[in-house]
């Protein structure tokens, strides 16, 4: 095959030029766009120090490739109080990790807004407000309602000049969108 | 009446298209593209006496044909029905020739052509093959139409003269050239309602004074508009900036002629933000939606998401006459880079103030074509060439189209035998191609290498069983090798909200063409007529995955790409039928089946398209005529395929007018399309789910001729 693709070359390039030391056979990492690969739910029992969990979703090649690890099931106690903390991580250069919550939570708070979705076992709400004093959903307050499994969606949006205080899950275009498997236990 | 024929111009004869000269066109002017041989005397003569005003001086230029066959059916658009395209796309133009439709996203197009686009259409503009990034639907032909004298359409299978990826067909562009006789131009300017969109064109040419045989030609070319709306708002961010220029110098002696020319196309184009997605979720409530918010600004500016395109083209052409043989050579080299901004910036500052495109792709390509004609006497032709192309593609960003080169040659040959009222020929070639990709998986560079060994071959056969009438049929084959995408994209599609995953197994397509035509010009009536039927082995599309795909963005839809048996057939018709000496109707139609490897409809193929109108014509002078009436189009309900997002488009009737008057030196053409503002969902229209097509537009070109 070698061979033949050779002689290809030779003829094709007879009449042309022949540079075969070209960067085309040496693609660049690509480290100057963003990936979100990390998505990193941190829950604490305010009643209980010792009843904490973070929860991890991981596609470290981002979209394509292998497949991403999802979050293993995280166990909540019944008619508990959990403050709960999410964070945004981009790990695709492992030597250079951005946590982007520097920018939601700050100069990016008036175009971003995290809705916190739950089923019936679990209720979230959102405590931190950004500049304009609209919600932002960095961090929320999760109460456990009744035992039986539930999912918490983290959905981070991007509402680029469009942000209200009535801002809905359907407005703008999604960054983010992980769903947290979770159990809620009798204590 | 007095004929006097420019002898330099009949050297082409042997030549012509199928194109018919609409009646309208100055006798000065006559583009009389029909199928001359020049031992087949018949037509000519004919032309010349028909029953127009008396003229002094008729230009007879003719045209080389650049089908693989005789056979072949090749359609054309120039003169008036090209000037009143200008001011558009290049595939806006190209609707005009039945058969050829636009594949849309929002507002970009790009010309499909027996239901086929992209890599299964091969571009030749001035005998260069366009070499751009063709893998995505939402990427235009990079050509300004405004350089166009005429636009030709080959339909079926042309791989004998074109090579590799002439499946669906060939469009050939020809540039003015240069005019060796004495100064001359054209300055074309253009307003559209829709947008506004304006543009001016300026076309200049002429001897070199005190150099015998010298000439140059030159054309600069500049469009911009601002938002485009449907008939209830705007349609976000599908403004455009758009721009060319071109030099050509050439060298014209009896046994030489050398060319040389360089071309510039620049575009900034937005893309309809309403259709930008970040997943399934958000998919599906943009299809709730269906159009763009009522809160739509109108602007003038380009935002994102967007892209930027540019395509440098240089060209050498050398004719010579060594030895009684005819030699043409033409070498080409052309880069083409493409940039594109997805809707938002990074969240990131330091990478937000970098504002990188996502995707930033170079395509450096060089070509040679080279043809000997023996110019044999007697009826027996025979000639033969060979061409070859060396390309190389690189990203920066995203490597959705990994790092490739490609390497490829090729001969052909083609022996005719040309009769009093027929033709035949068989053609014939053989290429080779290579195909480098290399890969990063992390610290590693992976490199794949794979070749392609393909014949192709044409059959055709053309007889003029009357002066009037010309019958063909062809049997010609095509071929493509996959795409460096089809075997190795593994990621989100931003476009199409879709994860595409490739398959590096995949082989090469190998199509066949049959098809059968028929044109009857008399004085009274052209009528132009064809059927045709496209096999395709190994036809590579994407077909849906069972399940989603989950990423940190939620959930996609994935595809993967495989191959099968693919046919597509089909018929298109144009009639001009002068009913009285000023009325005139006109009427085209085309129907298209096509149907992948699982017999499912191929996902925004139209079936087929409707148009009629009649035309007023009080004043029919050489150098004074006019022409007015409306027009009315049909656009047939569509077939559903599997896992479309929404509902197939319902039928659509279009209304429209035109009008064209010339005052020489001075043209004029007003169009009017969607008259009566209807709101309509076009099948090939990717991003119909999120938009309507535009509303009610008018547009005016103004042309000056020197």
């Amino acid at each position: 095959m070698k061979t033949k693709t050779t002689l290809v070359g030779l003829t094709a390039a007879a009449l042309l030029w022949s540079c075969d030391d070209s960067s085309v056979e040496s693609p660049v990492e690509d480290h100057e766009h963003e990936s979100i690969t990390t998505v990193q739910l941190k829950l604490a029992n305010r009643a209980l120090a010792s009843d904490t969990l973070t929860l991890t979703f991981l596609d470290a090649d981002g979209n394509g490739g292998a497949k991403p690890l999802q979050p293993a099931l995280g166990r909540l106690k019944s008619g508990a109080v959990y403050d709960a903390t999410v964070r945004f991580l981009d790990q695709s250069n492992p030597s250079d990790i951005h946590d982007l919550n520097e920018e939601i939570g700050g100069s990016e708070s008036d175009d971003h807004r995290i809705f916190w979705t739950t089923g019936s076992k679990l209720n979230a709400s959102v405590v931190d407000l950004d500049s304009k004093g609209f919600l932002l959903g960095l961090r929320a307050t999760l109460t456990t309602l009744a035992t039986g499994t539930d999912s918490l969606r983290i959905n981070l949006r991007h509402l680029p000049g469009i942000k209200t205080a009535t801002s809905k899950i359907t407005d703008g275009e999604t960054d983010a969108d992980v769903a947290f498997p979770l159990e809620v236990t009798a204590p | 009446m007095t004929a006097c024929i420019t002898l330099a111009t009949l050297a082409f004869l042997g030549a012509g298209t199928d194109s018919v000269p609409t009646s309208s066109l100055p006798d000065s002017t006559l583009d009389a593209n029909r199928d001359w041989q020049p031992e087949a005397r018949a037509p000519l003569p004919r032309l010349l006496d028909s029953t127009r005003a008396p003229a002094t001086t008729v230009t007879v230029r003719g045209r080389r044909r650049a089908s693989s066959s005789v056979g072949q059916s090749e359609r054309a658009l120039s003169g008036e029905a090209l000037l009143s395209s200008r001011g558009g796309s290049l595939a806006e133009a190209l609707e005009r020739i039945p058969g050829v439709v636009s594949l849309k996203t929002g507002t970009v197009a790009k010309p499909m052509v027996n239901g086929l686009h992209s890599q299964r259409l091969v571009v030749v503009e001035d005998g260069i093959r366009l070499e751009g990034q063709s893998w995505g639907a939402e990427h235009a032909v990079e050509s300004d139409p405004s350089r166009a004298e005429r636009l030709t359409v080959i339909q079926g299978g042309s791989s004998v003269r074109h090579g590799q990826g002439a499946i669906g067909g060939v469009l050939v562009i020809d540039p003015a050239g240069a005019d060796h006789e004495g100064f001359s131009g054209r300055w074309t300017g253009t307003v559209r309602s829709d947008g506004p969109i304006g543009g001016s064109s300026l076309h200049l040419t002429g001897p070199i004074p005190r150099m015998e045989g010298w000439a140059v030609g030159g054309t600069l070319a500049l469009r911009a508009g601002g938002d485009r709306s449907f008939a209830e708002g705007t349609l976000p961010n599908t403004a455009l900036r758009e721009g060319s220029w071109s030099a050509l110098l050439e060298r014209k002696s009896e046994s030489l002629e050398i060319q040389a020319s360089h071309s510039v196309f620049w575009q900034h184009q937005g893309i309809l933000s309403s259709s930008h997605v970040g997943n399934l979720s958000d998919l599906h409530t943009a299809l709730a939606k269906g159009s763009p918010p009522d809160t739509a600004a109108w602007k003038w500016d380009v935002g994102r998401p967007d892209q930027k395109v540019r395509h440098d083209v240089s060209r050498l052409r050398l004719v010579a006459d060594v030895g009684g043989w005819k030699w043409s050579a033409l070498g080409g080299w052309q880069s083409d880079r493409r940039r594109e901004w997805d809707l938002h910036r990074p969240i990131d500052s330091r990478l937000a103030a970098l504002d990188l495109p996502e995707l930033d792709y170079s395509l450096e390509t060089a070509t040679y074509d080279l043809e000997a004609d023996p110019r044999w006497t007697g009826s027996w032709k025979w000639k033969a060439g060979t061409q070859g192309m060396r390309q190389e593609n690189e990203y920066q960003g995203r490597a959705f189209v990994p790092n490739f080169r490609s390497q490829s040659a090729g001969a052909w040959s083609v022996l005719s035998l040309h009769r009093q009222t027929w033709s035949a020929d068989a053609g014939a070639r053989a290429d080779v191609q290579s195909l480098d990709i290399w890969r990063r998986l992390g610290e590693r560079v992976v490199h794949w290498e794979n070749l392609w060994v393909s014949p192709s071959f044409a059959l055709g056969w053309r007889w003029n069983p009357s002066s009037d009438l010309t019958l063909r049929s062809s049997l010609a084959s095509g071929w493509r090798s996959p795409s460096a995408v089809e075997l190795f994209a593994d990621g989100l599609h931003h476009g199409v909200a879709a994860i595409e995953k490739g398959d590096s197994t995949l082989g090469a397509e190998q199509s066949v063409t049959a098809q059968a035509s028929f044109s009857k010009v008399s004085t009274s009536l052209q009528i132009h007529g064809s059927v045709w039927v496209n096999r395709i082995q190994d036809f590579i599309f994407l077909r849906p995955d069972p399940t989603p795909r989950l990423t940190v963005r939620g959930a996609f839809p994935s595809f993967s790409y495989v191959s099968d048996v693919a046919w597509l057939s089909g018929a298109d018709l144009s009639a001009t039928v002068v009913l009285v000496r000023w009325m005139e109707f006109v009427a085209s139609g085309s129907l298209l089946r096509a149907r992948d490897g699982d017999d499912q409809p191929i996902a925004f193929v139209p079936s087929g398209r409707l148009r009629a109108g009649l035309d007023w014509i009080p004043l029919r002078q050489s150098e004074r005529s006019f022409r007015a009436g409306p027009r009315v189009e049909w656009i047939p309900p569509t077939e559903s395929v599997p896992a479309d997002y929404a509902p197939a488009p319902r039928q659509a009737w279009l209304l429209g007018m035109e009008a064209f008057a010339t005052w020489e030196p001075w043209s004029i053409s007003v169009r009017g399309a969607n008259l009566a503002n209807s709101t309509w969902r076009d099948p090939s229209d990717r991003l119909r789910y999120f938009a309507p097509q535009s509303g009610r537009d008018l547009s005016l070109v103004i042309s000056r001729n020197w």
